[in-house]
């Protein structure tokens, strides 16, 4: 099964059980990613993240593919791909877990609600536990969904190298912004 | 040798402006770039589906051109603009994303047939092309 069809039925086999109105998802989320410092900038955007959170449960799936995120500078863009994530070996990131406290949500009615999520990032082949404060705010029709956390390049194996060391974080900061609606009809 | 020394310096100082050249350059826009492939949304969709691996190694990185129908179309304040067009499987879609700045506001309405440009970046749910414009065929 290739990797597509398996990110497609996890998406999907996460919900299974669940009640139509009780599943939301997205296809284009967006997830930032900043790893700079004051030497240089480094940051880049992708728009299109996959997500799908289960309202009942809290089971939270989202993906990216690596070589979709954008830089403002081609090169840039380029040595993150293939000197870093090695997007070809590694082509999507993919973050399951669950919201902690999804019991606090009322879906049937407009609220912000601040949340934790804990689950697990799979970056660059390598698997990690991640904790991350998030935010929930039900509105009509839709539910935003903001998370933040950061992660340690070292701890998914991706190394500075030393003649960039300065330019580069060690530590980068991703900041997930997903529009999620009801998923009626088709994913 | 002073000669020498002058031609070097010209060398040295032309080498760093192309290498500063190239590190500041910004993203290419694929307006005006010839498509890799001319290939219809459903094409994409089941190259994908049928061998990932395969068509990863055909069509990442490439610039595709394709031409479906706008399933639908959402912006928003991070200044991009991601457009689904529509193809024969119930669960995947040409997923277009685009700046802003490439986006007219309007032109393009759910339900129309349009031709966009852009770069494969892989298969999630969706075929996803990153930078893309809109384009009159190839």
């Amino acid at each position: 099964m290739s990797w597509g069809c398996i990110c497609l039925v996890l998406l999907l086999s996460l919900s299974a059980g669940a009640l139509a109105q009780d599943k939301y998802y997205t296809r284009n989320g967006k997830v930032f990613f900043n790893c700079g410092t004051s030497l240089e900038t480094i940051k880049a955007t992708n728009p299109g993240a996959s997500c799908v959170l289960v309202a009942a449960t809290g089971q939270f799936q989202a993906a990216v593919l690596m070589k979709s995120f954008e830089f403002d500078k081609d090169l840039m863009e380029q040595h993150f791909n293939e000197n870093y994530v090695e997007s070809d070996k590694f082509p999507k990131a993919v973050y399951a877990g669950h919201v902690v406290d999804i019991a606090a949500v009322d879906f049937t009615s407009p609220g912000r609600y601040d949340v934790g999520l804990k689950g697990k990032l799979t970056l660059h082949g390598v698997t990690r536990e991640v904790e991350a404060p998030g935010e929930i705010e039900v509105q009509d029709g839709k539910v935003l969904v903001k998370v933040s956390f950061r992660v340690r390049l070292e701890d998914y194996g991706i190394t500075r190298p030393g003649v960039v060391r300065d330019k580069i974080a060690e530590v980068a900061e991703v900041k997930v912004d997903m529009e999620l609606q009801p998923m009626a009809g088709r994913p | 040798m002073k000669k020498i020394a002058i031609i070097t310096g010209i060398a040295i100082v032309l080498a760093a402006a192309f290498g500063l050249y190239q590190y500041q350059k910004p993203r290419a826009s694929f307006g005006d770039a010839h498509p890799h492939f001319v290939l219809s949304p459903d094409q994409l969709v089941s190259a994908f589906q049928e061998d990932e691996e395969t068509a990863n190694g055909l069509y990442l990185d490439r610039i595709l051109e394709t031409s479906g129908m706008v399933a639908e179309i959402k912006g928003d304040d991070s200044g991009s603009v991601s457009i689904l067009l529509e193809t024969a499987d119930m669960m995947s879609f040409i997923l277009c994303t685009m700046d802003m700045r490439d986006w007219d506001e309007g032109g393009v309405l759910a339900g129309d047939s349009i031709t966009v440009r852009g770069k494969c970046t892989g298969w999630l749910m969706d075929v996803v092309l990153t930078g893309c414009v809109i384009v009159e065929p190839e």
